[in-house]
């Protein structure tokens, strides 16, 4: 019940003895205030008058009254415990994910991840505060109140502790039998809530189609199928209340009964009997309550779990360099350099595991709804609900072993909340399938929600042999993308986005561009020499300086990183300027601003560099965005080094095209390493290399190998070229 | 025509600004009363249940304590005591039973609401297509809805059900008290008064605006947090950790501080509660002891009566918490009711629907001006274009230009202010039902149902036959994958078509398209996000499904433009480049510069 990572925090012990002390004091109270009430009654009994009452009237309201308040004070401490624990784990697990950097993120999933850190905590505060003083209640409680009753009378203390055993039976056959019901019924289950969301979102596709009437009844139908499914889910999880409910009344009854007997036989004293009979529902309450509350406090049980997972995650270490950064003369040697994306160990097993403890955690509510008394926990089983709309932002699955960064936002910009739905795999194959034979055979076991990750798994191993493959099927568990391009890459099975023997000399102020198709790699070289991708093996000389990897803090205070989608901040246009240079005055901030081509629209907007932006990155075009990317890199004259990411990937033409004469001239005096697909950059740099799968193919100045019939044509060839000049005879 | 703007469901700021209206929000309600006048007799069946529960809760102390009590006597025989024992007994056995049967039966019905409930949000949001194509990109607004029913679910189950049933039982105390003593009862009802309507006015008071403040802070962690995981790289070549793990650390410290004042206000409420119920048994005590000391048979029953209040804590503690919950629900269900007041405005007035006699010949905008409501910029003035059957016609332009707007306006889903949209020289307005028929769409990401390829195919057209739908399948070049797949078309494509790659979930989109048949196809920017080879590959695929059909293309590379018949570049709402791209590309230097940047042409 008890989590026992929940014994590494500190003061838990102390937490511990003083809810045991309470709950000691709670049972003291409540025989205090049965005592009291029973001396009440038999002083009624015996026809005595009033102020024979004021004595046992008095104990029975103090000790009420004691009752209730250790109850506040319970509770007090308890929650003050959950608020201090998650107090403390915020920050570790932010410090967490800021060590293991963008690829650590990316590889876990940024929306879950967020997820974890907010919900989660939630969950987490609720499961400490409810399950501490609950279990010592239970613990203390009972055993308390039985020993009351054994002293008043044996038989009645005989009938409730008979009693136990058979509530904990039952408690765990139907609870079982329930959990069992649930789990096999919850592919289905969840199948058909989701097909409500899922016919929802796709409603304008519907109307599109001319179709959405056809699906109003189809909503109906499916709905009415998940109510009977739901019902026959909560009919067992109820059937398990009923028991539980039905054996704490029966003992009730049963004792008072007993107990009537043997007052008619004359063998036992009113009070004593009286007694027994006003402790025995005492005697059960702790244990309904904890058996109530099992099952409710699971999500964040889950929860901790997850967050002790990130938190023993291993850290990449960072060396200290002694450095002054770029300068026109700097080197840098980059020999037989390779990386591949980290097999987690955990990730099968974590996959494998999440859907099983999805599932049980969605019994476990189904059960918690029907289980819960007095409105406790009373809800209808939001099994999907909640899920299905949790599931686009913990999309993570596909993202995890693409180029360490592809969360790609929408061109719209609207970021916020919804992250993980617009999120994509960089949708053009970035995500190198399973090569095609393994994605049939992953196929053969889709059917079941949990065996699903274990087959692929499996399979995919099985039939490729090759550790890489091994390793694209840990790293992404959950979809399994098809190929359609046969053959070619079955040859090589090469982890998608790994880098492999690379050689690289970089010298002064040059201008490198990093092309090739999708998932060759440009992106894990660009998040290598970033620092947040450490290499397994080669070497790298800066300025004759040995490197294990480009995590120095020397190195990245030079480095300037823009991707796809530049992080923008919810605050003022200065303050997202000045993000690496924060003591800017506001003249260098305009002046960057002016020179990164904000200065039209600045001059539109009414508060000009003070207006508000960010939160969900409203009022922000892509290209805005990647001006105020660039302000940030001319402010700051210190990061000599930039590294793009496919800046213009999501721009139009046109915003392209302005955009790139904004960047041309901030991309002197710098060193430009510049990841793309959009083959016009080439026309602007000293160096290209090509990567496939992997590794270089092609290397040189671009006019050196354009038009030489080598890869670096055949790319150009594949994405089209100008296709009007030769039409220029029609 | 009403603005749309977006509804802004996320934020509580109505409620956080002051207390909420109720009645407002209650009055003109569509989602909520009406399904309570529904299945009466089944309600009225649960408030029954729930309240005889705690009847026999109470029965069950009250005969025991007498059985008790009489035993006590020491009577001659057992048969003195035969109707408490198997009273007791009864109500032993009635309460779990009843519990069991009002939970099945709440829950059932509850369930029951909730399929209506579906049916009637999406009905409703059907019959808005311009909201349904503005959010459709996000989506989070229409899962959100989604989420609104399921709260919609809990406001029965946790707020009204055990609300109704302690009223019920407080109606039903009183009078039985009154049988015997009316002073007692008077007493007991004012009491019951102080725990049922005080009590919880006091809790609404106070939670009122708590929730709804919670849930902002709630909301600006999550996009605080959000932005700066995705912004990560940044922080970490700034290193500048703290900073870092303090974002979104205030409103976490500020919605736990808020939280735990709710708690304490919960704990000693409940205290309260708790204490009045202690009052009312001394009271009950005292009362006994002065009005039941008169004969022992009557002093039998003075156990009974106390003991039976205590089961009756459970039926109205909660009465507190599921009125001070009402704001959280409330939220749901003005965003439920927002929607419904949205888009009945926008119902427009009906059109006599027409049909195209024959094949589509020409698409007209003859000088169209549009803007979002009055006040806003127009995106559209005096715009007009003729497109001939089987023509190609690319839209160009910055984004903002209102290129998705004309696909709107062109489907029928927006109205401009001035001029027509035709098709054979028949007003858009008036083909509503042919629509479909008509139009075929694709957009930036199409949407893939959780269902097998077949099925997404056959979306358009259901009776097409598998034959066919291989046939478009092999149109779109799916044909060979999909057959390497062991279950063919009949493979799910798992939510969302994460199975598929985006260029594969674009053609196979098209494969819809390809099926139906539809003789006008309009494009909003289906390779976005998409490679330059796979752009390549999708568009040229769709200039070859199409070959005999109108397109519409609104698209932001020129790569795969030489394939239009014309081009067309937006700026400030009308046309500022218009011509055959081959054409343009010799004439207009600017249009060659860009199409020899987008295609990456390096000969200078």
């Amino acid at each position: 019940m008890i989590d026992k990572s929940l014994f590494q925090f500190a003061g838990i012990r102390r937490t511990l003895s003083l809810l045991a002390l309470l709950s000691i004091g709670q049972g003291l109270s409540i025989g205090g205030q049965a005592s009291g009430l029973t001396w009440v009654l038999v002083q009624i009994w015996n026809l005595r008058g009033l102020n024979s009452l004021l004595w046992p009237v008095l104990v029975f309201f103090l000790s009420f009254g004691l009752r209730q308040l250790i109850e506040v004070a319970k509770q007090h401490v308890a929650t003050r415990y959950a608020d201090q624990i998650v107090a403390e784990l915020r920050p570790r697990v932010q410090r967490k994910v800021f060590a293991l950097g963008p690829a650590g993120l990316s590889q876990r999933g940024t929306g879950s991840t967020v997820t974890m850190l907010i919900d989660g905590l939630d969950e987490v505060k609720t499961y400490i505060f409810t399950v501490l003083p609950k279990m010592m209640d239970m613990t203390f409680i009972p055993v308390m109140v039985l020993l009351v009753v054994l002293t008043q009378s044996p038989l009645s203390a005989l009938v409730l502790f008979l009693m136990l055993p058979l509530l904990f039976f039952f408690m765990a056959i139907l609870g079982l039998a329930a959990r069992d019901r649930s789990n096999k019924q919850y592919a289905q289950f969840q199948e058909l809530n989701t097909r409500f969301v899922d016919t929802i979102l796709g409603l304008p596709t519907l109307k599109m189609l001319g179709v959405n009437q056809d699906y109003e009844d189809e909503i109906f139908n499916v709905s009415e199928r998940f109510r009977k499914r739901t019902m026959s889910v909560i009919r067992v999880a109820l059937t398990s209340t009923f028991a539980l409910d039905f054996f704490t009344t029966l003992a009730i009854a049963i004792v008072a009964v007993f107990l009537g007997n043997d007052l008619i036989n004359g063998s036992i004293a009113l009070f004593p009997a009286m007694l027994s009979l006003i402790l025995a529902p005492d005697y059960f309450l702790p244990i309904r309550q904890f058996g109530d509350d099992y099952h409710a406090t699971l999500d964040g049980k889950n929860a901790l779990g997850d967050m002790m997972a990130l938190l023993d995650q291993p850290e990449p270490e960072r060396r200290n360099l002694d450095w002054d950064g770029w300068q026109a003369d700097s080197n840098l040697e980059i020999q037989d350099l390779s990386f591949a994306y980290p097999v987690r160990d955990e990730v099968e097993s974590a996959g494998v595991g999440e859907g099983a403890g999805v599932s049980r955690d969605a019994a476990g509510r189904a059960i918690a709804a029907a289980q819960g008394t007095a409105g406790d926990a009373d809800a209808v089983p939001a099994v999907g609900g909640t899920h299905a709309a949790d599931e686009p932002q913990v999309s993570g699955g596909p993202q995890q072993s693409t180029d360490g960064h592809s969360l790609v936002t929408e061109a719209s910009g609207e970021r916020g909340q919804d992250v993980g739905a617009q999120a994509d795999v960089h949708p053009g194959n970035d995500q190198k399938p399973v090569t095609g034979k393994t994605g049939r055979a992953a196929d053969t076991g889709m059917t079941g929600h949990e065996s699903a990750q274990e087959t692929i798994a499996d399979k995919v191993i099985a039939a490729t042999g090759g550790k890489a493959a091994e390793q694209q099927a840990q790293a992404a568990p959950t979809p399994v993308i098809f190929s359609d391009r046969d053959g070619a890459q079955a040859a090589a099975p090469i982890q998608t986005g790994a880098l492999e023997g690379l050689n690289l000399s970089l010298h002064g102020y040059t201008k490198l561009a990093v092309i090739g198709r999708s998932g060759a790699g440009k992106s894990t070289l660009v998040n290598l020499l970033a620092g947040f991708n450490i290499p397994q093996s080669g070497s790298i000389r800066l300025d004759g300086k040995r490197l294990e990897s480009f995590n120095a803090q020397a190195w990245q205070e030079h480095i300037s990183y823009i991707p796809q989608a530049p992080y923008i901040f919810n605050g003022s246009i200065a303050d997202n300027i000045r993000f690496y240079v924060q003591n800017a005055d506001d003249q260098a901030v305009m002046q960057a601003a002016d020179q990164a081509g904000l200065g039209d629209w600045l001059a539109s907007l009414s508060e000009g560099l003070e207006t508000h932006i960010g939160e969900g990155n409203r009022g922000i075009s892509g290209g805005q965005a990647q001006r105020i990317a660039l302000a940030r890199v001319i402010l700051d004259k210190s990061r000599r080094i930039l590294l793009f990411d496919e800046p213009t990937a999501h721009l139009d033409i046109e915003t392209e095209y302005e955009l790139k004469q904004t960047l041309l001239p901030i991309m002197e005096d710098h060193l430009v390493i510049f990841a793309t697909h959009r083959l016009h950059w080439l026309a602007d740099v000293d160096q290209v290399i090509m990567l496939d799968r992997g590794r270089i193919v092609a290397q040189g100045k671009p006019s050196e190998l354009i038009g030489q019939g080598g890869p670096l044509d055949q790319l150009i060839d594949e994405m089209g070229g100008n296709q009007i000049d030769g039409y220029r005879n029609i | 025509m009403a603005a749309p703007t977006p509804p802004d469901t996320s934020s509580g700021e109505e409620q956080s600004q002051g207390r909420t209206n109720y009645l407002r929000i209650w009055h003109k309600d569509h989602w909520f009363w009406p399904y309570l006048k529904q299945n009466k007799g089944l309600l009225a069946l649960i408030f029954f249940l729930g309240t005889i529960t705690f009847v026999c809760a109470a029965g069950l102390m009250f005969t025991s304590g007498f059985l008790i009590n009489r035993s006590a006597r020491q009577p001659f025989n057992i048969f003195a005591v035969y109707v408490p024992v198997v009273l007791t007994r009864a109500f032993g056995i009635g309460r779990p039973s009843f519990k069991y049967l009002e939970r099945i039966k709440s829950h059932n019905w509850v369930l029951q609401v909730v399929s209506k409930l579906r049916v009637q949000l999406y009905r409703t949001l059907s019959k808005d297509a311009a909201f349904l194509t503005e959010h459709e990109r996000t989506g989070s607004i229409l899962g959100m809805l989604a989420d609104d029913l399921d709260h919609l679910e809990n406001f029965y189950l946790r707020t009204i059900f055990p609300t109704i049933v302690a009223y019920l039982v407080w109606i039903v105390v009183t009078i039985s008290v009154g049988v015997f003593s009316w002073t007692a009862s008077l007493l007991l009802f004012v009491l019951f008064a102080l725990v049922l309507i005080l009590i919880p006015l006091v809790s609404l008071a106070f939670s009122d605006g708590l929730y709804a403040r919670e849930k902002a802070l709630q909301q600006s962690q999550y996009t605080k947090v959000t932005e700066s995981y995705l912004g990560l790289s940044d922080w970490v070549i700034t290193h500048r950790q703290q900073e870092f793990m303090e974002t979104g650390a205030g409103e976490f410290a500020a919605a736990l501080a808020s939280q735990a004042r709710q708690k304490r206000f919960e704990r000693w409420r409940n205290c309260v509660i708790q204490m009045i119920f202690a009052v009312m048994a001394v009271g009950l005590l005292v009362g006994s002891d002065l009005t039941m000391t008169s004969s022992k048979s009557l002093a039998d029953y003075s156990a009974a009566v106390v003991l039976a209040l205590f089961p009756l804590i459970d039926c109205f503690i909660v009465v507190a918490q599921a009125v001070a919950e009402v704001p959280l629900y409330t939220d749901s269900l003005s965003h439920l009711n927002d929607l419904s007041d949205r888009v009945e405005s926008r119902q427009l007035e009906p059109v006599v629907q027409q049909q195209l006699s024959g094949p589509v010949q020409t698409v007209d905008f003859d000088h169209v001006t549009f803007s979002y409501g009055p006040g806003q910029p127009a995106l559209l003035e005096d715009f007009s274009l003729h497109i001939k059957a089987g023509e190609k016609v690319a839209l160009l332009g910055p984004s903002g230009e209102g290129k998705t707007t004309i696909l709107q306006l062109l489907l029928g889903d927006l109205q401009p202010q001035s001029g027509q949209i035709l098709v054979n020289g028949v007003s858009v307005a008036a083909l509503q039902e042919q629509r479909p028929d008509i139009f075929g769409y694709l957009n930036q990401q199409p949407f893939l149902f959780n269902t097998t390829i077949a099925a997404n195919v056959r979306l358009g057209a259901p009776e097409a036959s598998d034959e066919q739908v291989w046939a478009a399948l092999k149109a779109v070049r799916l044909g060979q994958l999909v057959a390497a797949m062991p279950l063919g078309i009949d493979t799910p494509v798992e939510e969302s078509g994460q199975r598929l790659s985006g260029g594969q979930r674009q053609r196979l989109a098209l494969a819809r398209i390809v099926l139906k048949e539809n003789p006008v196809i309009l494009l909003d920017e289906p390779t976005i996000g998409l490679d330059p080879i796979t752009e390549r590959q999708l568009m040229s695929m769709v200039f070859k499904a199409c070959q005999d059909r109108t397109l519409v293309w609104v698209t932001h590379h020129l790569q795969g433009l030489e394939s239009a018949d014309q081009v067309i570049f937006l700026e400030d709402g009308a046309i500022a480049m218009q011509g055959r791209p081959a054409d343009l590309y010799r004439t207009n230097p600017r249009f060659r510069e860009l199409y020899r940047l987008d295609v990456g042409d390096l000969s200078r």
